[in-house]
Parts: structure tokens; C-alpha cells; sequence
């Protein structure tokens, strides 16, 4: 059964804000000495990214995460994917993931785009017949025509999205994880998304997404949470979070 | 899913994927050489010339028979291009792949096997020297030689556990990878690679308190058609054991930290 469970999720990490700090000759003078050198580099700040969240997310359930920058959305998303694990909580999940979280990072700039489909259809483990419809599919979708056969490192920021969009989407997961970039691209491959993500969860699946807009989150959601400084404000339809956010308004009795 | 459920999940995964691992290691191997017409020949070529430069150089220089000399170096600077690696290259294992851990559900420890394969793939290209130069010699191999496949497992084995070590401890601390390439540059004149132990006549303890020494040894012998004391490869293997233990438990401890380092 695919799904993901959290339970009083705590999300900590550390910043490192000089270079002193990540450096292991200064770790080593610190420790030797008592702490009385480089005193920085014993005490390094840790940041609460998520506190308290408790979620349960089943088959067919579309969430879109709203929140202001900072506010532990992309923390979120990389603990459901698997990155982050909590520092105190559980987190709880089956299923397959895809990741659209950077969408350039999983690409190799040199390589042509077909290159990278082939290449990171080989990395999931996708058979060589099949690998040639992934190839038709991504083509049919992104519309990227002869850009198909030029490295990535050509490509605008809109078309490297497309292209992941298309791959993560191509390949069946269950769990589909997407940070704040389907806003990014134009008009029209907004529509063409939504209607991929829908015909994909008509075989019943999860979408995690970050979003900005309130009217991606009604098209493309079932539900909606909101996150304020890592704490859960609001879960609910996506119009009605939608609405209490800009606002800047939380129900009465309000999780937090 | 506590880190321990995590990091054995990873070991399993990534070992089930070794051969991904290797087809990812080759494609790098690949890309790296994508834009030449030799490819991945230029491995060869320019390890045949520094072993050619150093036996002509070296073997007067000591005063050494040079047909000796080239096949000791044809032999040994492999092994040492291939330890080496895990001192230069192996810190920045997990930073540079971080755009891929990111994006594709996979196993973080298939980041270490690529690399560790890469390594002995590339050694698989320098070794070959070795061959030719018996070829042209006319030194006929011997069984013995064949030693040299479970001898490159232990080494390698070895080698896993200090990347990986290395690999976590190089994302935490960014300076790692300088200090240990300077280290790789020092151990290498303190371990026999250009010059042979019997013509060290003080200091003897350069090589003796070497742990590298006797990895080297262990897998230069049998290319020399020479037989290896029980001790060292009882030594080495138990050395690699521990090294990889030593490893996976430095991931295993830093997995939830690991991330936000990188």
C-alpha cells in the first residue's frame, strides 16, 4: 500500500556560516585544545526546518504545500523523498519516489537530451526496449524537437524543466515529489502538466507539491497544507488554505 | 525509518546494483574521453609514457638492469594511480554526486562503488602496459600471476572502506580533500612505487610502519611472478575487513547529517 505516515516530525539542521567552520584543521585545533581555539567551530548553529508535523498521506492524494520562502517546504519535500530523515518523529514510506527538486542537477550538461533520458532511464532501471518509448514519450511531451539532439547545457531553464518534468512523470512512481517550478514554465506547458499529472494519478499515486500559486494548487491538489517557520497553520481543501494564507489568517483551532 | 534501517537498506540496494555501479563507472569513464578520437586509449598512452620516462631516468640513476626496472615500474605505478585515487578523488564522492542523490531514488553507497570500479577499470587500461612490456621482453606469464585477481579484490575492498570514510568526512569537512592529496603525495615517496626496499638502507621505517607498503605489495607480487608472504595477505585482508567496517558504520552514524553537508 503505497503511502507516507508522519508522526511529530522535528527537521534540525546545522549552518555552517564561515569556512572555518567546515574546515577539519580547525575541528581538530578546537578539539585538541579544549575548545579554547576556534571557538566558532565548536558551536554551530542548527536551524528547526520542520517541528511538530504529523500527516498522513494515502493513494490518490494530491498535497500542495504553501507557505512563505523559508518557511520548510522544500524540507518537507526532501524528507518525503527520502533525503532528510527527522531528528525526532518517524516518517513511514512505501512506494516508489521521483524528485523534481533541482531540476537541472540529475542532468549531465554534456550530454545531448536524448543522451540523459537513455542515460537516466538506465538509471532506474528501465529495460532497452522500453528505454525507446521513454525516448518517444519525453520527445512527444517536451516538444523539444531537434533540441533532443543537442547537449543540455543549450537549453533554457524553462526546456531543462519540461524535460525532467516529462522523465519523472514518464517513468511510473508512485510517489511524484515536485518543488515550486511547474509556476516557472509558460502558459501553456502549465495546462499540458496538469493534464499529465491528472491522467497519471488516474492509476491512483501521491503528489507532493511546492507551490506559490493558488491556482495551481486548486488545479493540480486534493488538499493543501500550510507551513509558516516549519509549523503546520493550516490543512485543508486547496481553496480554502489558499484563501486563510493570503489572508495570513488561521482557522480557529488552528494546529498551531 | 530510523538511520539504521536506512543505511543497511543503502548497503543492500547498492550491492544488488553493482553492476549499474560498473555500467556507471564505464559511462565515466566514456564521457570523460567523449570528445577525443583515442577515447579511453589516452589512459594507456600517457601512463605508458611516465612508466617509459621514469625506467629510462630510474634505472640509470640506481644503476638497475632496465628491462627489470620497466616491468617493476609497469607494475607498481598502476597500483599506486589506482590507491591514490581514493585519497584525491574519493572525498568529494558524495558532494559531487549530490545532484544525483537529489533527483533518482537510488542507493547513496552506489556513488562509492562507481567510483571504486572507475578506479579499477582505469587500472584494468594501465596494467596492460605491463603485458605489452612482457610481450616485448618475452617474459612468459606464470599462474601465479592470477593471484593478482583476489589480491586487486582485497585492495579494492580496502580501498571502499577508507573512500567511504573519507567520502562522509570529506562532505563535513571541505578541506579534507586538500589535505589528504598532500598526504597521497607523501605517502607515495614513502612507499616503494619508483624505488625498491632493498635500496633504502636507513629509514627502513618508511615503508615498514606503511600500511600502503603492503596493499602495493600484496598486489605487485604476483604481477612480478613473485609470491606474497601468508602474513601480508592475511594482514591486508583482515586490514580491509576492518576498513570497510570502519567505513559503513561512518555512514551508518552520519546519515542523517550527511545531506546537509553535502
Amino acid at each position: 500500500m503505497v503511502g507516507i505516515s508522519l508522526s511529530d516530525v522535528v527537521v534540525r539542521y546545522p549552518v555552517y556560516s564561515s569556512g572555518r567552520q567546515r574546515s577539519i584543521l580547525s575541528a581538530t585545533a578546537n578539539r585538541v585544545s579544549f575548545g579554547r581555539v576556534a571557538q566558532d567551530v565548536g558551536r554551530i548553529p542548527t536551524v528547526t526546518a520542520l517541528s511538530g508535523i504529523s500527516l498522513e498521506l494515502t493513494e490518490g492524494m494530491r498535497l500542495a504545500l504553501i507557505g512563505r520562502n523559508g518557511s520548510g517546504k522544500t524540507t518537507f519535500l526532501k524528507m518525503c523523498a527520502g533525503l532528510v530523515l527527522p531528528n525526532e518523529g518517524t516518517i513511514q514510506i512505501n512506494g516508489t519516489r521521483a524528485a523534481i527538486i533541482n531540476p537541472s542537477a540529475g542532468l549531465d550538461p554534456d550530454k545531448t537530451g536524448r543522451e540523459n533520458i537513455e542515460y537516466i532511464g538506465r538509471l532506474l532501471g528501465v529495460s532497452r526496449s522500453e528505454r525507446k518509448l521513454l525516448v518517444d514519450d519525453v520527445a512527444d511531451f517536451t516538444e523539444l524537437g531537434d533540441f533532443l539532439n543537442f547537449p543540455i547545457r543549450t537549453y533554457s531553464s524553462g526546456m531543462t524543466v519540461r524535460l525532467m518534468f516529462a522523465l519523472a512523470t514518464s517513468i511510473e512512481r508512485d510517489i511524484l515529489i515536485v518543488d515550486e517550478i511547474i509556476g516557472a514554465g509558460d502558459a501553456l506547458f502549465m495546462e499540458k502538466a496538469a493534464k499529465r499529472v491528472r491522467s497519471m494519478f488516474s492509476r491512483a499515486k501521491i503528489l507532493i507539491l511546492a507551490t506559490h500559486s493558488g491556482e495551481v494548487a486548486a488545479q493540480l491538489c486534493t488538499s493543501a497544507l500550510w507551513l509558516n517557520s516549519g509549523k503546520a497553520m493550516m490543512a485543508g481543501t486547496p481553496e480554502e488554505v489558499w484563501d486563510a494564507y493570503v489572508h495570513q489568517r488561521p482557522p480557529l483551532g488552528a494546529v498551531a | 525509518m530510523g538511520t539504521t534501517a536506512v543505511a543497511f537498506r543503502d548497503l543492500g540496494g547498492s550491492l544488488a546494483r553493482l553492476p549499474l555501479a560498473f555500467w556507471l563507472a564505464w559511462d565515466d569513464i566514456h564521457g570523460k574521453y567523449r570528445r577525443t578520437v583515442l577515447g579511453p586509449l589516452w589512459i594507456t598512452i600517457g601512463q605508458a609514457a611516465v612508466i617509459c620516462g621514469f625506467a629510462v631516468v630510474f634505472s640509470g640513476l640506481f644503476g638497475a638492469d632496465p628491462a627489470t626496472y620497466l616491468l617493476y615500474l609497469a607494475a607498481g605505478f598502476p597500483i599506486w594511480a589506482m590507491i591514490s585515487q581514493y585519497f584525491v578523488d574519493m572525498p568529494a564522492a558524495f558532494v559531487n554526486t549530490r545532484g544525483m542523490i537529489e533527483s533518482y531514488e537510488l542507493p547513496w553507497l552506489l556513488q562509492i562503488w562507481r567510483r571504486a570500479l572507475g578506479y579499477v577499470l582505469i587500472f584494468v587500461h594501465h596494467i596492460a602496459i605491463l603485458f605489452v612490456a612482457m610481450l616485448i621482453l618475452g617474459v612468459q606469464p606464470t599462474p601465479n600471476m592470477l593471484l593478482a585477481v583476489p589480491a586487486l579484490f582485497i585492495v579494492t575492498l580496502a580501498g571502499v572502506g577508507f573512500g567511504l570514510t573519507v567520502a562522509v568526512l570529506g562532505a563535513r569537512f571541505r578541506d579534507l580533500q586538500h589535505a589528504l592529496g598532500v598526504a597521497a603525495s607523501f605517502l607515495m615517496l614513502f612507499s616503494p612505487v619508483l624505488w625498491r626496499t632493498e635500496q633504502l638502507l636507513t629509514n627502513q621505517w618508511v615503508y615498514q610502519f606503511n600500511p600502503l607498503y603492503y596493499f602495493l605489495r600484496l598486489l605487485r607480487d604476483p604481477l612480478l611472478q613473485l609470491s606474497t608472504p601468508v602474513e601480508i595477505w592475511i594482514g591486508a585482508g583482515a586490514g580491509a575487513v576492518a576498513l570497510f567496517v570502519l567505513g559503513f558504520v561512518t555512514f551508518w552514524v552520519s546519515r542523517r547529517n550527511l545531506y546537509h553537508w553535502m
